[in-house]
């Protein structure tokens, strides 16, 4: 059954294997990951299927039970009473324990997966390793909190008065230690089924996600704006804004380049938004403002780029002295500018990178002593970008991976960072300076827990 | 420096956790917010996410989407985070436009 998280309307997908359990929905939404037997008495496998019951999928064939999607898009099941992970691309598996499993759930993060064995919950990270005991209570099925700082779990203390076990809803909070697990409802308030606890199968816990603000968009009053007057503007296939967020830029399929001025409110309110100039540069794919707003470097095919001064009030452009700029190659060199606006980084398809200092004054460039840098084994780059304190430089290579360089604060001369280059193809880069690359290092294989 | 990676300029981001950040296909473009957060446009789409502890949607790691009526093909986000900008492709009756959003938050 399928139900809206309004709980207005239901509706029921059809029989789908011989025996359909555990649903859950995959991150998105849009697909529930389940349980499933290809005919009576055969072993349960994994099976996918989107919520309106089409494209029905097998992903395992040597058995797979219970499963519990992560949001990094791998899966952690159950397989012949032992914990597995499912890879991203559903084509390899990773055991992670040896000695017993059951009822996995993945936290937030993607990184560690909590698991019930011998009646005890236990945490492990998904590459198989740091395996934890969370706490000595009895605990079955138990649940991540949408923030990853707790863990929900059905757990059961004996009552001497009922010669008997009492059924309890648990939370444990992992940020204490050691943990100890706070029993939020007792016994005759939860409507749990001690003995389906006690096997461990159908019976599950869910947390009601924190309602955080919703971010959502609504249109600047204006928009849409056509990229330049007459019948037919030309598509937008690059834009750019300047720091200060006055500025828009453009890059159109027809080569050219159009400014759009923004103003705002004594509230930071958009006031107006309007087309300011349209300029042609011949064969512009990207553009890209200097922090400062004060200069617009615009990537342009056959190995060149030009740079503008830019008149933050009218959008004006004004060529910088020397511009186009020739890096050689025939596509569009990718550009970046450093945070202080002192050297432009343009890195094109001759498996090079250029890094030039930029006039204060003029904003002319000057090639560093040392420029073109090698390096990129004679990849074409796609991207660049500096770190926000200018002192690394990352370079793209749709072919070959993430090439990361160290950037001589004084000279701007570029020396490449050991293990170059990081990853795998195709790259966007999130700027954050206290913490260190993290793309596609290759670790050794866990021993399995 | 935090590196996430993708499939290329038309597939989903991987290899960070939280990746897939937008489980759809394809996102032809995307860009970094000041706080982390991301944005993709799928053309039509424009989806919104955070990633692991920058989240700015309901639900940890899932996306908002937002139709757009246009056709974005490009996208940035201002350095305070308070505006995104679309470059959209053209059509029939209207050409090549650029759009201009503001982040609304709402509970």
């Amino acid at each position: 059954m399928l139900l809206d998280a309004d709980g207005r309307r239901a509706s029921a997908l059809p029989r789908l294997t011989g025996d359909d359990e555990h649903p859950a929905f995959l991150p998105g939404g849009r697909m529930l990951v389940f349980d499933g037997v290809s005919s009576p008495g055969a072993p349960q496998n994994l099976y996918i299927v989107s919520t309106d019951g089409s494209g029905l999928r097998r992903l395992t064939t040597a058995g797979g039970s219970d499963p519990a999607p992560c949001v990094g898009g791998t899966i952690a099941f159950v397989r012949n009473g032992n914990l597995y992970l499912l890879s991203r691309d559903r084509r390899g598996t990773r055991r992670l324990t040896t000695r017993g499993a059951g009822a996995p759930s993945c936290a937030p993060n993607g990184r560690v997966v909590a698991f019930v064995r011998d009646g005890r919950l236990y945490t492990i990270a998904t590459d198989g390793r740091r395996l934890h005991l969370v706490t000595r209570a009895p605990a079955a099925i138990p649940a991540f909190s949408p923030d990853g700082r707790r863990l929900a779990f059905v757990t059961t203390s004996t009552v001497p008065a009922a010669n008997g076990d009492a059924t309890n809803l648990a939370i444990v909070d992992l940020r204490g230690r050691p943990a100890t697990p706070r029993i939020v409802i007792a016994a005759d308030g939860f409507s749990g089924d001690s003995g389906t606890i006690t096997r461990g199968s159908s019976a599950g816990l869910a947390w009601q996600p924190v309602r955080t603000a919703l971010t959502t968009l609504a249109p600047v009053a204006g928009s849409p704006l056509a990229t330049a007057a007459g019948p037919s503007p030309s598509a937008s296939q690059a834009v750019a804004l300047s720091a200060g967020g006055r500025l828009l830029a453009s890059a159109n399929a027809d080569g050219t380049v159009t400014l759009f001025t923004i103003r705002f409110d004594l509230r930071g309110r958009v006031r107006s938004f309007r087309r300011a100039v349209a300029r042609s540069v011949s064969g512009a794919t990207a553009v890209s403002f200097a922090p400062t707003g004060r200069l617009l470097a615009v990537a342009q095919s056959g190995g060149r780029f030009s740079l503008f001064g830019v008149n933050r009030n009218s959008g004006a452009l004004t060529p910088v002295q020397g511009s186009p700029y020739d890096v050689g190659g025939l596509g569009a060199p990718a550009l970046a500018i450093d945070p202080a606006a002192g050297r432009l980084a343009a890195a094109g398809s001759t498996g090079s990178v250029s890094i030039y200092a930029i006039d204060p004054v003029s904003g002319a460039l000057t090639p560093v002593p040392g420029s073109p840098f090698a390096g990129l084994d004679g990849a074409a780059a796609d991207s660049a970008s500096f770190s926000q304190l200018g002192t690394t430089l990352a370079v793209g290579s749709r072919e070959t991976g993430v090439y990361e360089f160290f950037v001589d604060s004084d000279s701007g001369a570029l020396s490449l960072v050991p293990g170059s280059p990081f990853g795998p193809i195709g790259v966007t880069l999130l700027d954050h300076p206290p913490t260190r690359a993290r793309c596609g290092r290759v670790r050794p294989a866990p021993t399995a827990r | 420096m935090t590196i996430a990676a993708g499939n290329g300029p038309s597939g989903p981001l991987t290899d960070l956790p939280g990746s897939p950040v937008f489980p759809v296909d394809p996102v032809i473009a995307h860009a970094f917010g000041p706080d982390g957060s991301l944005a993709g446009t799928t053309g039509p789409e424009i989806l919104l996410a955070g990633l692991p502890g920058f989240v700015t949607t309901d639900v940890p790691g899932v996306p908002t989407a937002t139709g757009t009526g246009v056709n974005a093909q490009a996208i940035a986000i201002s350095a305070d985070g308070r505006l995104l900008a679309t470059g959209n492709s053209g059509s029939a009756r209207r050409g090549g436009t650029v759009s201009l959003w503001r982040f609304v938050q709402s509970r």
